[in-house]
């Protein structure tokens, strides 16, 4: 399948290749801009930020945002599923935990898309239990119409309201699309 | 009036190569259910390699206790009952979480209890569905076992049959290695099934019409070994959807005729097999035919999880007051419902 192929399953654009990239530049500058020591850095150590991204997704977006920040950050990966059931508390799934211990660090949390909100609300417990000295999110997409768990964004790149299935830029379909430059709408017939 | 604080169970499951940590508000609310995936570990060797799952047990067991307790609300001096899968299993992987277990119960100075693994994932329906009661029959079929039991009641059990050989999900995992998929293969053996001709390849039925209900899926398994030596470029996904096909006719036959037999309303279908939306959907169907309903816990209760054992810990202790002493072993070859009723 060639790149013309992979696009033409794309029934549209919602968030252009130049739209996303100047979202992550505001972003960018509103992170750094809060992160100081009268903002909302909390570590007594005083040092970078640690961003978190959550496998797979988030990888593109967190690398296309730490370039972006005037300041030093430091970077840490994760990889967790969860599977909420209605409102019940569904199973978490770890993959791949930190490899450092968060206590006394200033954490975001960097997502692709936040939908349900289960992961979210799990991490931000997780990590206020190994002692993060503060827990912020960043999520580039805010995908309200499935929420179950409510949850503070502190950062969001763009609001989705409608239950559209969206893929690129770091988000997949059954692993594939996650390189397109932009984020669109996967067509039906390419859902199974 | 003094409030009355509630009943906190740890449930600690490590058979095979899922290390999970849960806690349970009573009798079915889990409060957090956490799975540390061995996903990737094991892909290379085709199967779970005992001693690798093992150490990493060992590994990440501390971690997801402290990570269950930190994010549950709950305190580690506010846990009732430590509960623990003692068998079947793994032998090695089965001595970690036991010893884990038994570890905390004394330093908590709490009870302990161990878990009959099986009789975990009959619990797996309760959590979901706990106003289904019994009577009703269940068919526990993962990559380690394809057993019926019949339930009249919770922790009272009737083996009714079992594999003599492989079990189901086992026999998938072998025909998945065969036709170039890692381990393990069941997903990708139903979503490759999707896209195939179930009726395709003939493989054989065994034991579905023979009296009794024992399972075998060893001769399948070789089955299909001799037809793709003879057609060795067979599509892979007519392979999957002819075998599934064959595994779940199988499957659906038995379990559904053992239902009827034993006049039992309704069949629960749990372990990791039961995630096969296949397999779901002629369990229904055939179920309807016969006026029997078909049920299933969601996926994450269907695998191997702690939920379940926590689960079953926390009814046998409050309901019976069971408990065990320090001193239980591990019984990697424990069954289920073989003896007077009581499994452990």
């Amino acid at each position: 399948m060639n790149r013309k192929q992979v696009v033409d399953r794309i029934s549209r654009v919602l968030y252009s290749e130049e739209a996303i990239r100047q979202r992550v530049g505001e972003l960018a500058e509103r992170i750094a801009g809060d992160y100081t020591e009268r903002g909302f850095a909390r570590d007594p150590q005083r040092r970078p930020i640690l961003l978190v991204g959550i496998l797979r997704g988030a990888l593109v977006f967190m690398s296309d945002l730490a370039r972006r920040f005037s300041m030093p950050v430091e970077y840490d990966l994760i990889s967790i599923s969860s599977y909420g059931n209605g409102t019940a508390p569904g199973a978490v799934r770890l993959v791949k935990d930190l490899e450092k211990p968060i206590d006394g660090r200033d954490v975001l949390i960097i997502e692709d898309i936040i939908d349900t909100g289960f992961t979210i609300e799990y991490l931000k417990r997780s990590f206020a239990a190994r002692n993060a000295a503060s827990v912020r999110v960043c999520s580039l997409v805010d995908k309200t119409a499935r929420r179950e768990k409510p949850v503070d964004i502190d950062y969001v790149g763009f609001t989705l309201e409608e239950d559209a299935f969206v893929v690129g830029y770091g988000m997949d379909y059954a692993e594939l699309y996650r390189n397109l430059p932009f984020i669109g709408v996967l067509k039906p017939e390419f859902i199974r | 009036m003094t409030e009355v604080s509630p009943f906190f169970t740890l449930g600690i499951e490590t058979s095979c190569d899922e290390t999970s940590v849960a806690i349970l508000r009573g009798e079915t609310d889990v409060v957090v259910e956490l799975v540390y995936s061995q996903a990737g570990l094991h892909a290379r060797y085709g199967g779970v390699v005992p001693e690798i799952a093992s150490r990493n047990h060992v590994r990440k067991l501390p971690y997801l206790v402290r990570e269950a307790v930190g994010t549950s609300g709950a305190a580690l001096d506010d846990l009732s009952l430590i509960a623990a899968t003692n068998g079947p299993g793994l032998i090695g992987p089965l001595l970690v979480g036991l010893s884990y277990g038994k570890g905390m119960a004394f330093g908590l100075d709490v009870p302990f209890i161990g878990v009959n693994h099986l009789e975990g994932h009959i619990f797996a329906h309760r959590l979901h569905a706990p106003e289904v009661d019994p009577p009703f029959m269940a068919l526990i079929v993962s990559g380690g076992h394809t057993t019926l039991v019949d339930v009249p009641a919770y922790a009272e059990y009737r083996l009714v049959g079992r594999t003599v050989d492989d079990a189901a999900g086992e026999a998938l995992d072998k025909v998945g290695k065969m036709i170039g998929i890692g381990y393990p293969a069941g997903a990708e053996i139903d979503r490759l099934a999707g896209e195939g001709d179930p009726n395709a390849i003939p493989f054989p039925r065994p034991m579905a019409g023979s009296p009794g209900f024992d399972f075998s899926f060893a001769g399948l398994k070789t089955a299909v070994l001799y037809h793709l030596r003879k057609h060795p470029r067979e599509r892979r996904e007519d392979v999957a959807a002819s075998v599934l096909a064959s595994v779940v006719e199988i499957l659906t036959k038995k379990s559904i005729e053992a239902t009827r037999r034993y006049h039992r309303p309704r069949l629960i279908v749990v372990g990791g097999v039961a995630a096969s939306s296949h397999l779901r959907d002629e369990f229904v169907r055939a179920g309807a035919q016969r006026g029997i309903e078909a049920l299933f816990p969601p996926l994450h209760l269907c695998t191997d999880n702690a939920a379940m054992i926590a689960a079953v810990g926390a009814f046998r202790h409050l309901r019976l007051g069971e408990s065990h002493p320090l001193s239980l072993a591990p019984n990697p070859s424990l069954g289920i419902g073989e003896g007077d009723g009581a499994p452990a």
